[in-house]
């Protein structure tokens, strides 16, 4: 008998109130026959019944049977908060609060202090502050990555997220195969990711670790399952390089293979020779290299098997995926994984696409041109200042600027980028498709990652933290299913005469597997427990007596204590005693190390205290702020034409008139360069008067009537500075569009180095442009907070426009066309295009960016 | 001219924008609005005042922190009924059955002792509810002040309500994060006031918000490595500024919360090897590729020369790098005296490829700015015990709640930021049982079997 039975399917169909005695008894033995897995529509049915036609009596003679229709009805969101009192009905409900029957299973975690940290007997641990990773690796790169530990919350939602984004792009990119389950686990404090070692594949480039963290779709998207997992690993090392709060560890693949079958080869033995215990301890031998698994609690003893399998777990049914709460769940859930991924490589392929657009159009143009128009609106040469990185993916900003000759660059550089481009923007696509398979098939490796995730987080009593409207969502849906989870692995273990507490341990982690529905069996969730165990570290014990492996390990038996630095075992060293040893001329460097590390252990707080005190530095000189000071007001004024003019061609963009002005008015330089500023205030002027941008070469160039007063003056001053220039600028203007017009004022400006070293020439020059690049170095920084600040407060769902440009907008001001930026304004000027959802003017765009 | 930017486009885009700034301009056109703004005489001044008065119409008002007994007395007073039918979008009639589940109130009632249990329209439940509000508190241990979470976890508002008060919450510009019976509570406050509704704005959605996000992000991020590059080449141009040469570990540690990076860097105890080799190296090989980040440099060539008592000895200095399989020489030493070479030697060979610096164009420039531990004394023997024991001491950094392990003016100190962000660290800590206790424990829970031990 199944969910296909037919008497099952009419029973469900009629409404309760209409069952007569026989559907009721077929109700509550289908009840009986299916839990823990027992349907939604059943246990509302059920549920229904019993509230509406039978609330005087229990619907079971055996309370637990009732307890659990409770606990199942409450778990599919059912609000049993209007039972009315008294009844057995209430009885029920009243159970539930029960802790003995269903509180949390877990023990306590301990509080991870330095301490613990310190504990040379601990190394995969739960709740570990540092995170440590294990990458089972073959010949061909990692095959398995296994990290374990809650990490810092700054460290661990990097590290979660793109966890979760490699398990999502190896199971979109993989082939259902068989069931197509999906076998990895994100937990919380402990993720395992598996690429499969099946198959040759081909190998793939691995990424640079640095900047690899930053961008959550990699430019290099490798189309590999290794290829991902290596993205991974990338970020892991890069963090381990640049944090020390992660530690990866390489183990090769066929040792954890084997570790594997030698804990199960335990449990096996143990199944065959009841009348043993067979006991593995721990030998602790500190081996640097020893494997570290996520082994299944398996099952020691034979009997009754045929219902429980080899591992210890439940079914569940997917129907608990389906009520309201876990819907909104796992809508925010997506919000910040899949969906945001999706968004990610759409929006870098669509950029692409558009930059291909742009630049064929450019290249239509001048093949279409004659060669007398191609000397009238080209220049001979083009300045390139970009470069395109055919492995990152992306255009790379040159240091110094390079000429080409206009001719091979339209006939060599142009075609060869707009190809490598399109193969970029042809992988961004495929990997687009290979997302959304990933959310979307019938499976959704998304869905099944995600329902993983959860079960595990609700069993173990932890709370996933990837977002705060996940974390809020989850607390919501935990309410009605946690108590449900605990009372059936209560009763689970009960039957198979397991003791909760060989199982329940610090280093328990649940698997969860959705099994879609084959041959009229509903789809389930299989939830099995696993064990972290340490090959050197943990102890475990085969003993057909006790049901299960029991695993046990230094976290089984923690002690709490206070935060404050105690003795902590046999006189450890003090700090005094340290300065003593270091002065001692013969004392050998692992003498010092172990006398240091015993006294940290013991005094965690004053030792490192003392010692980041002893090797802080000095404070600089206290001239030296009046040094800098100095320099920087010689280098502000020796780059004020460069920056004067790129800001002011910001702020006349962004229609900020005034202060495109006050940066021109602050331009100081030779004549010939001043003339330039003044040619620019003229453009200013002239679109501060809302003239047309493809009217003003022409206005400007004949001094036409209608030109306004401020313009006419500004080219006046011009003149007076650089007759020359500006006669010509004037002269071929009228043929040019704006664009040309702007880029030629900015053609062949001196750089700021040379500007800083005529400036400072008695000193040499070179100090002045160091200060100048520092105080961009520190204004990029601040500039990079105050943005990513600003940032945080926007709302997670919807947002209007106008706030959202309130919050960002000042922020992003500084970033266009504020001081000492520079380099960065291209984008900023992107986003403020989003902002204000309009596309900043075409002219001056190449010089901004 | 600060504010010009942020000022213009909001009053372009925003008709919130335009009321603020209209409120010190006049109350003008969007156009006229501009031509006012583009011709202000003191500018400066007069744009910091509007942009802040911008961004105060932008802040969301303090809502009530509580929902009280009282508010519930006032759900009943006809003064506020007005406020609360707008807000729900239905007659006044109907306001209080619209707001509240009678199914709720009835248990409400029936929990505070009332046995009738005939009612069933939500306004009179309500009403018969009120007088038992004490009663109700003292079963629950409710104080005054813990009305909201209450009614919100009995659900005595409707679904309905829910949504209209959010929305409410949403036209009306209060917070996001407001709960339902805040925003209640708001609604009977400010009843009988003039409430200007935003209406319905152009909204970025959800998707959209990833996007914004992203970019945010992307630029955030772009920004910073800006920062690092100008940072690190004014530090080598520059070396004898403290400021300027010490920007770079401070942007790791404190920008970029490289924490491990930016304290090797800053905390001394440590000499470049450039120091070390007094000069005895020369001009070093273009080798450019990046080093392989876990492999060790290696010396090669080593050859000892000159006399017993002024032994001196030549080596090279080898790197595995990323593309080629053979080991590259990165460095030429010549003539390194022999007792000052065996203690370098050993410091060299426990370099691997990432402890590199990446200040200086060939790998052999960054392996001279690498710094390693001082040679004797307690600063060196610290500094060694940084660097071999990294984790642990850096872990202890954090969880000990040192967020300010350099405690020095930072370079430019009010810019920069100053402090580590980590989370608080935990009030307790733990210690654990050695392996030795674990495998008896385990061993006795097995008492009265026959264990035989597998290694």
């Amino acid at each position: 008998m199944g969910e296909n039975d037919p008497r099952i399917h009419a029973l469900l169909d009629k409404l309760p109130y209409t069952w007569d005695r026989d559907d009721t008894e077929l109700a509550r033995q289908e009840f009986l026959r299916r839990r823990p897995a027992v349907s939604r529509r059943l246990v509302e049915a059920l549920w229904r019944y019993w509230e509406d036609c039978a609330s005087d009596r229990p619907l079971f003679d055996d309370p637990e049977h009732n307890l659990a229709l409770a606990l199942h009805a409450k778990a599919f969101g059912v609000d049993l908060t209007g039972v009315e009192k008294g009844g057995p009905l209430h009885e029920a409900v009243t159970r539930i609060a029960d802790p003995a029957l269903c509180g949390p299973l877990m023990p306590e975690a301990p509080a991870w202090g330095p301490r613990a940290a310190l504990d040379p007997h601990i190394r995969a641990a739960l709740r570990c502050a540092l995170l440590r990773a294990w990458v089972a690796v073959d010949e061909q790169g990692p095959v398995e990555v296994l990290v374990v530990g809650d990490g810092l919350p700054e460290i661990r939602q990097q590290v979660v997220q793109a966890a979760l984004v490699t398990s999502l792009r190896i199971n979109g990119l993989t082939e259902a195969e068989g069931d197509g389950y999906v076998t990895d686990l994100i937990g919380v404090g402990v993720l395992r990711i598996t690429a499969g070692s099946a198959g040759q594949q081909p190998a793939a480039g691995l990424l640079p670790v640095f900047g690899a963290r930053h961008s959550s779709v990699p430019d290099d998207a490798t189309a590999t399952p290794r290829g991902a997992l290596r993205d991974f690993v990338a970020l892991l090392r890069s963090l381990q390089h640049e944090t020390e709060l992660v530690q990866v560890t390489e183990v090769g693949h066929e040792d954890l293979v084997e570790f594997g079958q030698t804990i199960r080869s335990l449990a096996d033995r143990a199944c065959a020779d009841p009348a043993k215990a067979l006991l593995r301890p721990i030998a602790d031998t500190g081996g640097p290299d020893a494997v570290v698994s996520l082994l299944p609690y398996l099952r020691t003893a034979r009997e009754q098997t045929t219902a429980w399998g080899a591992s210890v777990g439940i079914d569940l049914s997917a129907d608990l995926l389906t009520t309201e709460r876990y819907q909104r769940l796992e809508l925010a859930h997506q919000r910040v994984l899949a969906d945001r991924l999706t968004m990610d490589a759409m929006l870098r392929r669509d950029r692409l696409l558009a930059e291909i657009d742009q630049q064929q159009t450019e290249l239509t143009s001048y093949q279409v041109a004659s060669r007398e128009e191609r000397t009238v609106r080209w220049d001979p040469t083009v300045l390139l200042s970009e470069r395109w990185d055919e492995h990152l993916g992306r255009m790379i900003k040159l240091a110094e600027e390079e000429e080409c000759d206009t001719e091979v660059y339209f006939a060599k550089n142009v075609p060869h980028i707009i190809k490598l481009k399109h193969a970029w923007a042809q992988r961004m696509t495929v990997l687009v498709d290979n997302l959304q398979t990933a959310v979307h098939r019938p499976h959704a490796p998304a869905r099944q990652l995600a329902a993983g995730r959860f079960v595990d987080a609700v069993l173990r009593d932890a709370v996933p933290d990837e977002s705060p409207a996940t974390e809020r969502a989850f607390r919501a849906w935990r309410e009605d299913v946690a108590a449900m989870l605990w009372f059936e692995w209560r009763c689970s273990l009960r039957e198979q005469l397991i003791d909760p507490s060989d199982l329940w341990t610090p280093h328990t982690a649940f698997v969860t597997r959705y099994l879609p529905a084959v041959d009229g069996d509903p789809a389930v969730l299989f939830t099995h427990a696993y064990s972290l165990v340490d090959e050197d570290r943990s102890a475990v014990l085969a003993d057909a007596r006790r049901g299960v492996l029991v695993v046990r390990d230094a976290t089984d038996h923690a002690v709490r204590e206070t935060a404050e630095d105690g003795a902590g075992g046999a006189q450890p060293p003090g700090w005094d005693e340290l300065v003593r040893l270091a002065g001692r001329a013969d004392c050998e460097e692992e003498t010092f190390d172990s006398a240091f590390l015993r006294a940290l252990r013991a005094r965690p707080r004053d030792v490192v205290r003392r010692m980041v005190e002893e090797l802080c530095p000095s404070p600089p000189d206290p001239g030296e702020a009046a040094t800098i000071d100095d320099l920087l007001g010689r280098a502000v004024r020796a780059a004020s034409l460069t920056e004067g003019m790129s800001r002011a061609l910001a702020a006349m963009r962004g229609k900020a008139f005034l202060t495109a002005r006050q940066c021109l008015d602050d331009v100081r330089g030779e004549p010939r360069w001043e003339a330039r500023a003044w040619l620019l205030r003229a453009v200013v002027e002239c679109t501060a008067d809302e003239i047309p941008p493809q009217d003003i070469p022409g206005l400007l160039g004949g001094r036409l009537p209608g030109l306004p007063l401020d313009a006419d003056r500004a080219l006046d001053e011009a003149a007076e500075l650089d007759q020359e220039y500006t006669t010509r600028w004037l002269a071929v203007l009228p043929d040019h569009d704006l664009d040309i017009g702007v880029r030629r004022l900015f053609h062949g400006l001196p750089p700021i180095r040379s500007m800083c070293r005529e400036q400072g020439r008695e000193q040499g020059g070179e100090r002045e442009f160091a200060v100048w690049l520092f105080r961009h170095a520190v204004e990029s920084a601040r500039l990079a907070r105050q943005l990513e600040e600003a940032g945080e407060e926007l709302a997670e769902d919807h947002e209007a426009i106008d706030v959202a440009l309130a919050k960002l907008g000042k922020a992003v001001e500084a970033i266009l066309t504020g001081p000492f930026v520079g380099g960065m304004r291209g984008e900023a000027q992107d986003l403020f295009a989003m902002l204000t959802g309009e596309d900043p003017p075409k002219y001056g765009r190449a010089v901004v960016r | 001219m600060e504010n010009e930017l942020y000022v213009v486009w909001m009053v372009r885009v925003s008709e919130r924008a335009r009321t603020a700034v209209g409120s010190v301009l006049g109350d003008l056109a969007r156009t006229d609005l501009l031509r006012r703004l583009a011709a202000l005489g003191q500018a400066e001044e007069r744009l910091a005042e509007l942009a802040v008065r911008i961004q105060a119409e932008f802040t969301p008002p303090e809502l009530p922190a509580v929902f009280t007994e009282n508010h519930l007395r006032m759900l009943v007073d006809p003064r506020v009924a007005p406020a609360l039918a707008q807000a729900m979008d239905c007659p006044q009639a109907t306001v209080l059955g619209n707001l509240l589940d009678a199914d709720q109130l009835a248990l409400a009632l029936r929990d505070s002792g009332d046995s009738t249990g005939t009612i069933l329209d939500p306004e009179l439940l309500f009403l018969s509810v009120l007088p038992r509000l004490p009663r109700l508190a003292a079963r629950h241990g409710l104080d005054s002040r813990a009305w909201g979470p209450f009614l919100e976890d009995r659900r005595w508002l409707t679904p309905r309500a829910l949504d209209q008060l959010t929305k409410l919450a949403r036209t009306r510009g209060w917070p996001p994060a407001a709960r339902p019976s805040q925003i209640l509570a708001a609604v009977l406050e400010t009843a009988g006031e003039e409430v200007r509704s935003l209406g319905p704005e152009r909204e970025f959605d959800a998707l959209a918000l990833i996007e914004l996000r992203r970019r945010i992000g992307l630029l955030a991020e772009h920004l910073r490595e800006e920062a690092m590059r100008r940072a690190e080449e004014a530090a080598l141009m520059e070396p004898k500024l403290s400021s300027v040469s010490r920007l770079p570990a401070w942007l790791e540690l404190y920008e970029r919360n490289a924490v491990a990076i930016g304290l090797r860097r800053l905390l001394t105890g440590a000499d470049s090897l450039s120091d070390l080799l007094q000069g005895t190296h020369t001009e070093p090989p273009a080798v450019t590729a990046e080093p392989r980040p876990d492999e060790f440099l290696r010396i090669t060539n080593e050859i000892a020369f000159g006399a017993l008592w002024k032994r001196r000895v030549a080596f090279d200095i080898t790197c595995l790098v990323q593309g080629q399989s053979d080991p590259q020489v990165i460095l030429r030493c010549r003539g390194l005296r022999k007792d000052d070479y065996t203690p370098i030697r050993g410091m060299i060979q426990q370099l691997r490829g990432r402890d590199l610096v990446k200040t200086g164009g060939t790998l052999g420039e960054r392996l001279l700015n690498t710094q390693v531990a001082q040679r004797k004394g307690l600063r060196g023997h610290l500094r060694r015990v940084l660097h071999r024991h990294g984790p642990e001491l850096i872990q202890c950094v954090v969880l000990t709640g040192i967020r300010q392990p350099v405690p020095i003016p930072s370079p430019w100190h009010e810019y920069l930021a100053t402090k580590l962000p980590y989370q608080s660290p935990p009030v307790h800590d733990t210690t654990f049982a050695d392996p030795t206790q674990v495998n008896q424990r385990l061993r006795d829970s097995a008492a009265g079997r026959r264990i035989e031990e597998i290694r």
